[in-house]
């Protein structure tokens, strides 16, 4: 009859348990840098600062009083993510027009000064980041010069297309 | 007396020689499967109609150009910019720019660019790092 202590399997740490063990911790770092450390795009993600950008943006054609709803430091959400953006530098001018002139050319023309619609210009400074040297409103969203974009506030809510971006003075 | 070591296969060892395996495939395919795909030039001609003029001039060759979903869809390699002009009459449209980009790109085996479908009269929604543009194909070469 073997004794109790014969019974007792030797533990011994090998080659294969250290194989094992490293597997595991390498299989978990992997599994951490895929989904913690990567965005939806698999690339690693470093967190970028955040940056502030003035966007000019071109408003076309509202209706006169609505251009009312725009004025300097009024506060708007931007986009469809619930970012937000305050105006600066606002102008309201007659919204612009083709006619046909004498010659059969085509030409602006304006609306009327005091009833006609309007056309407004002005500056929203946003907040997001840079990526791959694209400003992005909150990350998510792209602003390109050419680009439209939501801006919603107070009751009004129109589509405006993007002139230009340029960083805030002192950011990049 | 001592007994004899029998060598013997468990499921442990069959586990680990599957994984060897396959990491052992997983390296092959990363390091060989990308070069081996067929590849070819591809140069295509996108209108942009009716453009701002002052946005026409955001473009610049070498610009590198991705689709709306972020693929990569080729490089700017020249652009023109023309006055433009209304189909119906053929009068010119005052401060507005019909802007032709020829892009040349890398296509796969079957024609496509980053898995994007490049045909004439395809509408394509396109940006650089400094224009946001929809146009239309209509030529590729």
């Amino acid at each position: 009859m073997k004794s109790v202590k014969e019974n007792k399997r030797k533990f011994t740490f090998g080659a294969l348990d250290v194989f094992l063990i490293l597997a595991v911790i390498l299989s978990a770092a992997g599994i951490a840098v895929r989904c913690v450390l990567t965005d939806e795009n698999g690339i690693l993600a470093v967190t970028p600062e955040k940056t502030s950008v003035a966007v000019q943006i071109l408003i076309e054609g509202i209706e006169n009083s609505s251009s009312d709803y725009f004025s300097e430091d009024a506060v708007f959400g931007v986009g469809t993510e619930g970012d937000e953006g305050r105006l600066m530098s606002v102008t309201v001018q007659p919204a612009e027009y083709y006619v046909e002139n004498e010659r059969g050319e085509l030409e602006i023309a304006y609306e009327d000064a005091e009833n006609g619609k309007r056309d407004v210009r002005c500056t929203v400074v946003v907040e997001g980041y840079y990526r791959d040297g694209i400003f992005m409103l909150g990350g998510k969203t792209p602003m390109l010069p050419g680009g439209t974009v939501r801006m919603s506030g107070g009751g009004i809510s129109v589509t405006a297309l993007i002139i230009d971006t340029a960083p805030v003075d002192g950011e990049t | 007396m001592k007994s004899e070591k029998r060598a013997f296969v468990t499921a442990a060892d069959v586990i680990i020689i599957a994984a060897l395996l396959l990491l052992g495939f997983l390296a092959y395919r990363y390091v060989y499967s990308g070069p081996d795909e067929e590849t070819f030039e591809l140069d295509y001609v996108v209108k942009v109609s009716s453009i701002r003029s002052e946005l026409s001039e955001r473009i610049a060759v070498g610009d590198e150009v991705y689709s709306a979903d972020g693929a990569y869809m080729g490089r700017v390699t020249a652009y023109e910019s023309r006055g433009a002009v209304l189909g119906t009459t053929g009068q010119t449209v005052p401060d507005r720019s019909d802007l032709y980009i020829t892009i040349e790109a890398s296509a796969d085996s079957d024609g496509l660019v980053s898995g994007h479908e490049v045909y004439v009269e395809r509408e394509l929604s396109l940006y650089t790092t400094g224009l946001s543009f929809d146009g239309i194909c209509i030529s590729v070469r």
